[in-house]
């Protein structure tokens, strides 16, 4: 594999809050090659959240480098929120049932 | 009952940031910026035995094709792009030179969006002639040429999570050819 390098892509995501770094990766093609790219983690709902993407390219004779990167970041409960939130609302509508009878 | 059912009002509108996120985030600023930079250089080899062979720019010798260009007291062409955005607004660029044989030799492109980047760069502007129309090169020399072109593309969003568990996704299609046919390679990292 050559190993001359004319390009670097770099993805992170922090926490600015409280200043903690949750993704760092930098030539993800050289260092992991293919592979899936999903992470989940788990936040603070009142802090502040930093992701970015940067790259660079230095191309001399003939040489050719291309970046694309789309990126989703999706914010869900976690599941024992959900199991929580279900058991509430099924104590709520027990509550109705007993109130009305 | 009654209650409930104004309770139940409430909490739909308890959180307005809710209406107003996409994928339970909120963005609270987006900021973007892309650069480019090219140089081209021209110059004449002598092929004298004996004679400086090294190069020796020629800043504006083969025509009028270089006219709306700038060119560098080294003798090189020059041109590129710098943008950025930090309101959210999507910048997007592209620049390129020209050639007197007839092509684009060195191009960048770039884009950002909302968790959308892009970023190209092309050079094929190595090689040599010993006959353009309209440029004699002294003493039945010969015509040489070589470029080069930098691109960097930064983004940087900054939210807010609603809810206690973040999922990012990340896809890349990354592309490299080196010169000279020493390799090429392609990855396509990660799935929607």
């Amino acid at each position: 594999m050559n190993t001359v390098w004319v390009g670097g892509l770099t993805f992170t995501l922090s926490d600015m809050t409280d200043s903690t770094t949750l993704l760092n990766i930098s030539d993800p093609g050289w260092r992991s090659g293919p592979g899936p790219w999903d992470y989940t983690f788990a936040v603070n709902p009142s802090d502040i959240y930093e992701f970015s993407i940067s790259g660079w390219s230095t191309t001399y004779d003939d040489d050719r480098e291309i970046q694309d990167i789309t990126a989703s970041i999706t914010s869900v409960p976690e599941p024992g929120v959900c199991l929580l939130l279900s058991l509430g609302l099924a104590g709520l509508l027990g509550f109705k049932r007993r109130f009305r009878s | 009952m009654k209650n409930l059912r104004l309770a139940c009002i409430c909490v739909l509108c308890a959180s307005p940031t809710l209406l107003h996120a996409q994928n339970g985030i909120q963005m609270v600023s987006e900021s973007y910026n892309i650069s480019a930079s090219w140089n081209l250089y021209w110059w004449w080899d002598s092929q004298i035995p004996g004679a400086d062979n090294g190069p020796q720019p020629q800043p504006y010798p083969l025509g009028n094709w270089s006219a709306g260009y700038q060119v560098s007291p080294s003798g090189a062409i020059t041109g590129g792009y710098d943008l950025s955005s930090s309101d959210g607004s999507p910048v997007a660029a592209s620049t390129g030179s020209a050639s007197p044989l007839g092509w684009s030799d060195l191009i960048a492109s770039a884009s950002i969006g909302l968790l959308s980047v892009q970023n190209y760069a092309t050079a094929y502007p190595y090689g040599y002639t010993d006959a353009f129309p309209g440029f004699s090169p002294p003493l039945g020399g010969s015509l040489d040429w070589q470029g080069n072109v930098q691109t960097s593309v930064q983004a940087v969003w900054l939210f807010s999570p609603i809810y206690n568990s973040l999922e990012v996704n990340i896809y890349a299609q990354l592309y490299n050819e080196y010169g000279m046919g020493w390799g090429v390679n392609l990855y396509a990292i990660g799935h929607d």
